[in-house]
């Protein structure tokens, strides 16, 4: 018996996406960023998924009041374990460097448990720092986000990962597009023209 | 077409894609971002921005200039290891690198604009910053000043106050801007004028007052005495805009001032006027006396056995029964009057504008210092003790010519002392004299009411002598045949009625007895064609209902009234011309006659003579007296007898004594008269005889 792949709202476009999607968000205002965050996790709790935030810059207080204007209750959710918040930081560079295996592993786990806990699917929002290229380059970083793409297609989880385009230079950011099959433009998601699969831009870079 | 020449759908979607996120990047990654991206086009090998575009035609299918408008924003140079399938990308890149420089073009006028508004921010913060230090310096240094500065537009409302002024009014500095001056912040007595004042000023229709001090009320309603420095501010044509004040508080000041005045002229038990006050005060009374004329008195007064009160009692309660007479002679005397402590318990009294005549200003001070002494002899209550005391009074006159005011101290203090002498409670006159005469005064008032109810009064009568050498009537003068003094003359008392009001009711007594005796008159065939003349006082004749009165008593007494002649003074009818001729017309109306006396003695005007329902003028015996050898009385004398004669009135003279008198009268064509050359005046019986002789010798 085949069944129907798991059909998620990202919260900021009305299109809906099979579970497991990996999308990217570059961003120049924090405004911006900060307003994908709420929406991503809001249509998340909607759907009864077991959402994650990675972020050093997520006001709780705003995030409640936000909620709560669509009858969410972030208390509530924090509670059950429908909502964790991480510091993007604390998750990327825990020990002071930054470890693929490490974060794959960790994503493959929070898949895992939100399945063993009863939602239907996970989702996870994160920003990822500039920090990243000092402490491992730019390669490390390809590298792990084309594994992620990799991990998704097991586990489903629905992935945004957000780039400070003030923080990361023009050439990156291409870089970083190649390993993103979505992408977010101006509220819109689409499909990346410059998206590499994760086989063809492991076996060329790796 | 062959297919290799189509272009690649995902390059097409990846220049698209760059389009859009290039709006999103900073202005120094834009260009990594693409070069990085447009590697991916088919048959490229390297992409490099170049910022300085190389010369047109060298490999030009492979560059691609960032031109818009006729700015040049550089050039992207493609290497290319394919040029085949680069080839049906050329025409997409250059609409690529087109739009990339519409948007470097857009960014970089942006970072122009951005950059002209960050200066002219940036100015406008330096000067605006500027402007603040300037406004704040200016203010610290109004703040600073340790006086109120205060600017008001032309509608009196406050447009700039520093913090002085506004600790001062006890209102926030922001809270005052706009607020109406005068409305909030002057007494209500005054804010009227002073607005008016101000309105003025604004107007350019008087000068600025540049000091001045006042009173001002502030937020909390409290008083201050402020000190003011005034400056008109004007506008460009020179017109008033407004004024710009500094002010002082001198409240304090000013009270110490007061208290330093108070300490100087007044007595710290009593808060009365000290001695050196009161010969300020006494000084001044003599000045106003001698310019108009009048008399003041200085009343000298000392408590009876005070020391003995003070050594009992102590002196505590002798400073208290000192207070009390303090207040009691301040209630017994008017606002314009000073009541002083000399020390002791000596008090003094300046009583200002009393009458012009020495005896009135006299009974005047005499009716104050009896009202002193019985104030003072009431009893006081002294704590727990209930004690009666007297006084003393010396009593001296002024009038501001004789005495100077030390003199006068001695002498008010010489008749205290006399009234201690005669045995203390009572009030002694420096001079015995006017003692004597104010006590005459008091004692002739006494008889004169006694007089009217005891009917001590009579008339006698003075014939009259016509044209035709007739006697023709009388006229009624008044006597008081008084039992202690004997037969009085109205000279003696007539001046005294008057003051004192008796004039009215003997005024009517006189025209009553003389209706009455014309009634009599009237069934006697030798007198019933006698007139008779009788005297009415102008008090009498300014009494509203006097006309009503006189007409009450002619029917009463049934008296023909055209036998009557009222005989009126010029003063009487000067006062109130108008009054009198209504008055005079209405009795007329009756057939009362007037008669004008004293003619010649006042300021007889035509003009009014004219007016008056007159019958006769009467020459005054004063002119009479020596008309035959005084050539300016025989001239009066002459032109009233004309102007009867214009007015077509009757003249008489009085005073007639001589035949050369009568004969210089009649030659002059005034026949009529009365005088002792006819008859003194005489009882009633004595002229009765007179008549009936006259008849038979006619």
């Amino acid at each position: 018996m085949s069944s129907e792949p798991h059909q998620v709202s990202l919260g900021f476009t009305r299109q809906d996406f099979p579970a497991g999607v990996h999308v990217c968000q570059i961003f120049s205002k924090d405004e911006d960023r900060l307003d994908a965050v709420l929406k991503f996790l809001r249509s998340g709790l909607e759907a009864g998924e077991r959402v994650a935030c990675f972020s050093d810059d997520l006001d709780d207080a705003r995030l409640g009041s936000y909620l709560a204007v669509h009858a969410l209750s972030l208390a509530e959710h924090t509670a059950s374990g429908a909502f964790s918040k991480t510091g993007a930081s604390e998750v990327y560079f825990a020990d002071g460097c930054f470890d693929p295996d490490r974060l794959l592993g960790l994503l493959r786990k929070f898949h895992q448990e939100a399945l063993a806990d009863g939602f239907p699917a996970a989702r996870v929002i994160g920003e990822m720092m500039a920090d990243v290229l000092r402490l491992a380059g730019v390669s490390r970083l390809l590298e792990y986000e084309a594994r992620v793409s990799l991990l998704l297609r097991e586990h489903p989880i629905t992935a945004v990962c957000q780039y400070d385009a003030t923080a990361f230079d023009g050439a990156t950011i291409m870089q970083i597009l190649k390993v993103h099959p979505l992408m977010v433009i101006r509220d819109t998601v689409v499909h990346n023209p410059f998206y590499v699969p994760p086989e063809d831009f492991l076996a060329s870079h790796c | 077409m062959p297919v290799a020449d189509l272009p690649d759908v995902r390059v097409l979607g990846q220049l698209l894609l760059m389009q859009s996120v290039v709006t999103s990047l900073p202005d120094d990654s834009i260009l990594p971002f693409v070069t990085q991206g447009l590697v991916d086009v088919p048959g490229v090998t390297r992409v490099q921005f170049m910022a300085q575009p190389s010369a047109d035609g060298e490999d030009a299918a492979l560059r691609f200039r960032l031109a818009c408008s006729a700015r040049e924003h550089g050039e992207l140079l493609f290497t290319v290891s394919n040029a085949t399938a680069f080839a049906p990308y050329a025409d997409h890149l250059r609409n690529f690198a087109f739009m990339l420089a519409v948007i470097l073009e857009e960014r970089q006028q942006r970072r122009t604009i951005d950059a002209q508004y960050q200066h002219l921010e940036q100015r406008v913060a330096r000067r605006t910053a500027e402007l603040a230090r300037e406004r704040d310096s200016a203010q610290r240094y109004l703040d600073i000043a340790g006086v109120m500065l205060m600017a008001l537009d032309e509608q009196g409302r406050i447009v700039m106050v520093n913090r002085k002024g506004a600790e001062l009014l006890g209102e926030s500095e922001s809270a005052l801007i706009g607020m109406d001056w005068f409305d909030n912040f002057l007494p209500a007595s005054e804010k009227a004028a002073i607005r008016q004042v101000f309105a003025r000023l604004m107007a350019g229709e008087t000068r600025l007052l540049e000091h001045y001090e006042n009173v001002i009320l502030t937020r909390s309603g409290m008083k201050r005495v402020m000190a003011w420095n005034n400056t008109l501010l004007r506008n460009e044509a020179g017109a008033p805009v407004g004024t710009l004040s500094s002010a002082e508080d001198v409240t304090e000041r000013r009270q110490a001032e007061e208290r330093i005045r108070e300490l100087a002229f007044f007595d710290q038990l009593t808060s009365l006027p000290n001695r050196t006050l009161l010969l300020d005060r006494l000084k001044q009374n003599l000045a106003i006396c001698l310019r108009s004329a009048s008399h003041g008195a200085l009343l000298f007064i000392d408590l009876d056995h005070f020391k003995s009160l003070n050594d009992t009692l102590g002196h505590d309660t002798g400073d208290t029964l000192l207070q009390q007479v303090a207040r009691r002679l301040t209630h017994c005397v008017r606002e314009e009057d000073t009541v002083a402590r000399l020390g002791g318990d000596e008090f003094v009294v300046i009583l200002a504008g009393l009458n012009g005549r020495a005896e009135e200003a006299a009974a005047g001070a005499e009716v104050v210092a009896h009202k002193i002494l019985s104030s003072l002899n009431d009893i006081y209550h002294l704590g727990n003790t209930v004690q009666r005391s007297t006084a003393s009074v010396g009593v001296t006159l002024f009038d501001g010519q004789q005495a100077s005011a030390e003199e006068l101290m001695k002498q008010a203090d010489l008749a205290m002392y006399r009234a201690k002498d005669a045995g203390r409670n009572r009030v002694r006159f420096f001079d015995p004299g006017l003692e004597l005469a104010m006590k005459e005064r008091v004692r002739l008032e006494r008889d004169l009411r006694r007089a009217l109810v005891d009917g001590q009064f009579l008339l006698y009568y003075q014939a009259q002598v016509d044209s035709n050498g007739r006697l023709c009537g009388a006229e009624a003068l008044l006597r008081w045949q008084s039992p202690r003094r004997g037969l009085v003359l109205p000279g003696e008392f007539i001046r005294l009625s008057e003051e004192t009001g008796l004039i009215l009711p003997l005024g009517l007594w006189v025209f009553e007895a003389a209706c009455r005796q014309l009634a009599v008159w009237a069934s006697q065939p030798e007198m019933a064609l006698l007139t008779l003349a009788v005297n009415v006082s102008a008090r009498q004749f300014h009494e509203r209902d006097i006309v009503d009165q006189l007409l009450k008593v002619i029917r009463r007494t049934g008296a023909k009234p055209e036998r009557l002649k009222l005989e009126l003074t010029e003063s009487l009818l000067l006062d109130n011309v108008a009054d009198a001729v209504g008055k005079m017309s209405a009795l007329k109306a009756w057939g009362v006659c007037f008669s004008l006396d004293d003619f010649g003695t006042g300021y007889s005007s035509l003009s009014y003579l004219r007016r008056l329902p007159l019958d006769e003028l009467k020459i005054d015996q004063s002119f009479v007296r020596h008309i035959v050898a005084n050539s300016s009385d025989a001239a009066i004398a002459r032109t009233i007898v004309a102007l009867g004669q214009s007015l077509g009135l009757g003249v008489i003279a009085e005073g007639v004594e001589s035949d050369e008198q009568r004969a210089f009268l009649a030659g002059i064509g005034c026949v009529a008269y009365q005088g002792y050359l006819c008859s003194r005046p005489l009882p009633v019986d004595g002229f009765e005889e007179l008549v009936r002789r006259s008849s038979c010798d006619a």
